[in-house]
């Protein structure tokens, strides 16, 4: 055993002497997973107001009533995600279509709120717009659905008369009105009320900023493998024979390797947050104890990338294949497992793969470190992968030697 | 000192090693050559257990290595042919890492012992990644010597080497048998074999014991 760790402290001092290389190679690293996790959030979350559909209004006259109505109708929270209006007059609002400008011409007749109530109910006309067919069929559902709101509630509206007035309630019935009008209103100005309220997010009980902050934080941890190919590299054969015959086979170099990548990510890491952690207070912020406390909480994730790191590069043939294969490998995991956009928005088959795949694993413990909530699920899984990984680079480095 | 019997190693399906058996006396040097590919590499990698014997039979001065895999530690070093060094690290730390194996002392040998014949002692800081190729073959050797073995197995120590390299190794080889110790050696070279006390001639898969002296278009005829 002593030639072992003597051979474990040379290889950390051959790996220590790269650091300053490893580090910058590091700092690329996060520069790129920034990048990503910024361009993902913003694909994922554009601003919605951008996506609206402009509709023009024009009003054949402006009698109060109107002005209140169409206002009703723009606020209405149906109409209001999906709708901006625009007033104008009729010949102007054809312009609009014709300039593509506008995906609807709403032409609203003179007494329209007087003819509802009067019970006839003078059709609003809605032109669309020929060549914004999707935007178009949008605003028909929509102006449809208004349409079959407002024909439910006058039927209500009647059939109360003709109820109450048949039973001789007449002194009941303005009661009754109040009542209907107040239900219809509600469902037609405020229609969430009528839903139990329940939030669904695509990222879990993480936010998307903790989201794609725990997404980076693993795909650093794995593509770190990438800057340590100088020291995890396969051994030749010479040098893989002589350390068997000294005692150290296959399973002993790829612990070894593990160990040393270990100590080295680390190090790293804990020297990367404390340099961030020196910027953040020197900027006027407070020092984040609580955060680097929480640290340990990914030492899981990066046993396990260590362990993946020296099995790709004992798999691969040489260096630079094994650096390949690593960033392959990472961001294929990651992408599987809903790293890069939420698997909610995946196929279900997707989902069922993460389940056996270490990313999701990792996901989910680099989660907690953000949440401070450690997973001893996800730890004792990603353990059990690096074993399996550590497993592997054994067995090829055995097989490389020729046993 | 060493005996062997009845070898037998296949790649797959390949058999390279058929029932390869020999004996060396201690202080013998021996030599085995043969053509390009014949398992000459092989061959001594499974002396030096460096790879596991699929057949056969090995004995190091009576010791059966099969039994304790220290035998092999104890009475051989191996200089495989490519330098089995941690490139990025000095010539100091490659010889402390086989000292830190071995019950000798490193800075003795600088002293007096193989090291100082050697001529390490003005290479020690030195990256070994920026040493000649001669170079790396004295720190190979060094290293091997550190557990100061009886029996030194070198494959194809000259390849690659300039004249003044290959002439300093047959220097240490001399001065290694006259301090009693047996040598293996795999070469191409006439002038090693000209140290060596017996010669085999491995061809097809068996090894058969040649006429030291043989040189020249009759070594060559041998191999086939």
């Amino acid at each position: 055993m002593k030639f072992f760790w003597n051979l474990q402290l040379l290889e950390c001092k051959r790996a220590f002497r790269k650091l300053p290389q490893i580090l910058l190679g590091a700092v690329v690293l996060t520069a790129i997973v920034g990048a990503i996790a910024f361009c993902g959030q913003r694909l994922l979350y554009q601003d919605p107001v951008s996506s609206r559909i402009h509709i023009a209004v024009a009003a054949e006259d402006s009698s109060e009533t109107t002005e209140l109505a169409l206002s009703f109708l723009e606020h209405m929270e149906t109409v209001a995600s999906l709708c901006s209006f625009t007033y104008t007059n009729e010949e102007e609002g054809r312009q609009m279509l014709e300039r593509g400008e506008a995906a609807a011409l709403l032409i609203v007749p003179g007494n329209m709120v007087e003819d509802i109530i009067s019970g006839a109910n003078t059709p609003v006309r809605v032109i669309l717009s020929p060549g914004m067919e999707v935007s178009s069929a949008l605003v028909e559902e929509v102006t449809s659905a208004g349409a079959g709101t407002l024909g439910a509630s006058q039927a209500g509206i009647y059939a109360a008369y003709d109820l109450y007035s048949r039973r001789g309630w007449e002194g009941e019935l303005q009661e009754a009105y109040d009542a209907l009008n107040q239900r219809y209103l509600t469902a037609a100005l405020s229609r969430t009320e009528l839903f139990a309220g329940e939030t669904v997010s695509a990222t879990g009980e993480l936010t998307v900023m903790e989201y794609y902050m725990a997404a980076g934080a693993v795909l650093f941890l794995l593509l770190w493998g990438m800057t340590c190919g100088s020291f995890l590299e396969k051994d030749s054969l010479s040098l893989a024979r002589k350390l068997r015959i000294a005692g150290v086979g296959g399973g002993k170099r790829a612990l070894g390797k593990c160990l040393t990548a270990f100590w080295v990510l680390t190090a790293g890491v804990l020297a990367l947050a404390l340099l961030a952690a020196g910027v953040w207070t020197a900027a006027g912020g407070r020092w984040p104890g609580e955060i680097l406390a929480r640290l340990p909480m990914l030492l899981p994730v990066a046993a396990c990338s260590c362990a993946l790191a020296v099995f790709l590069y004992q798999a691969a043939p040489t260096v630079g294949s094994g650096i390949l294969l690593i960033f392959l490998v990472s961001v294929s995991l990651l992408f599987l497992a809903g790293g890069f956009v939420p698997s909610a928005f995946l196929p279900q088959s997707f989902e069922v793969i993460s389940w056996f795949l270490p990313a999701r694993w990792m996901l989910e413990a680099a989660g907690g470190f953000l949440t401070g909530e450690f997973s001893w699920q996800a730890a004792g899984i990603l353990l059990a992968f690096g074993a399996l990984f550590w497993a592997l680079a054994a067995w090829l480095a055995g097989k490389e030697g020729g046993r | 000192m060493i005996d062997a019997a009845g070898i037998f190693y296949s790649y797959g399906r390949k058999k390279v090693l058929e029932d390869v058996s020999f004996h060396v006396e201690k202080g013998d040097c021996a030599a085995i050559a043969g053509a390009n590919g014949c398992g000459k590499s092989t061959l001594l990698s499974l002396l030096a257990g460096a790879m596991r014997l699929q057949k056969g039979e090995l004995r190091y001065g009576g010791q059966d290595p099969r039994k304790d895999s220290r035998v092999f530690r104890r009475m051989l070093g191996y200089v495989p042919q490519d330098n089995p060094l941690l490139e990025e690290l000095s010539v100091r730390d490659n010889l402390r890492l086989w000292y830190s194996g071995s019950p000798f002392s490193m800075d003795e040998d600088l002293k007096s012992g193989i090291l100082s014949v050697l001529k390490l002692e003005e290479m020690l800081p030195l990256t070994v990644s920026k040493l000649s190729g001669g170079m790396k073959k004295r720190v190979s050797i060094g290293c091997a010597l550190a557990a100061h073995p009886p029996v030194l197995i070198l494959d194809e120590p000259s390849a690659a080497l300039d004249l003044i390299c290959k002439e300093d190794i047959r220097g240490y080889l001399q001065w290694f048998r006259r301090s009693g110790g047996t040598v293996l050696i795999t070469t191409h070279e006439e002038a090693e074999l000209d140290l060596c006390s017996r010669l085999f001639i491995l061809r097809k898969g068996r090894l058969f014991e040649e006429d030291p002296g043989l040189r020249g278009k009759s070594l060559v005829r041998a191999f086939v």
